[in-house]
């Protein structure tokens, strides 16, 4: 049995594709755990002042990463802590060369969710720190993004 | 579902995108999923990207270059996690009948 795990967290966008963007992310721990994870479902929305600004927001994997590490919560209260565990606050990243997973533009305004379909969702291979990271992008607006994701392993 | 815009498109989305706007209703999208990378996009008939069709895996691929090749993601995967280049390409396997004895020649 696969056990479900959420993730939340927030931060503010940025101008560049780096972890100054990064709002939230989920990796592997830096031994590996023995397992893949799946990401399924990702909810995102600003918590700033209304404002019109047309915000890009990318999710893309990483080999490498430097960021505070959160700890994700069971969506079953009997399931065991999560192998795979959450980042937020980033201060490095190394993020794979074309492997842009999911990419939107939308008014800072509004609300997203990308859900999976079964068989469809973003697999984190069981390798030392790869996972998926979260970034909102902007040239000048820096709102605050608050990002959801739910992952199973 | 609720009251809003569906852009259905596909018959076997491999995800769904929803966008809640605080003034206009909510509009979902179906997205596919390139069977090489994993990337999911909304799919738009008549967009003009062009896209590519892996005969291979019988599946839509994003149209990406690195994607021509064809090294599922599950194989990708695999590489990831073998630290082997993610486009090394699976081992080919190949059936081979058994040959009837009367066709070895001998002496």
């Amino acid at each position: 049995m696969l056990d479900r795990y959420a993730y939340a967290e927030n931060d503010a966008a940025a101008d560049a594709i780096d972890e100054t963007s990064a709002i939230i992310g989920i990796a592997q721990p830096s031994t590996t755990s023995g397992k893949r994870g799946y990401l399924y479902d990702l909810l995102w929305g600003t918590s700033s002042t209304a404002a019109d600004n047309q915000l890009k927001y990318l999710l893309q994997r990483h080999t490498a990463l430097t960021a505070t590490e959160g700890t994700p919560t069971p969506l079953d209260f009997s399931a065991p802590a999560s192998k795979i565990k959450g980042k937020h606050t980033y201060t490095a990243l190394t993020l794979t060369a074309g492997e842009v997973l999911l990419q939107v533009g939308a008014n800072q305004r509004s609300m997203q969710r990308w859900v999976a379909a079964p068989g469809g969702e973003f697999q984190i291979p069981n390798a030392d720190d790869d996972g998926l990271t979260f970034m909102a992008i902007h040239a000048s607006a820096t709102p605050t993004v608050e990002a959801t994701m739910h992952f199973y392993e | 579902m609720s009251a809003g815009m569906r852009n259905a498109s596909v018959l076997r989305p491999a995800g769904t995108l929803h966008i809640f706007d605080g003034d206009g209703p909510e509009q979902t999208f179906d997205t596919v999923q390139c069977c090489h990378c994993g990337r999911h996009w909304v799919f738009e008939p008549g967009s003009g990207r062009k896209r590519g069709y892996c005969l291979k895996c019988n599946a839509i691929t994003c149209g990406n270059e690195r994607c021509d090749l064809c090294v599922p993601i599950e194989a990708q995967i695999d590489n990831m996690e073998h630290g082997r280049p993610v486009l090394t390409e699976r081992p080919l396997i190949v059936s081979v009948p058994s040959v009837p004895k009367n066709l070895f020649i001998t002496g």
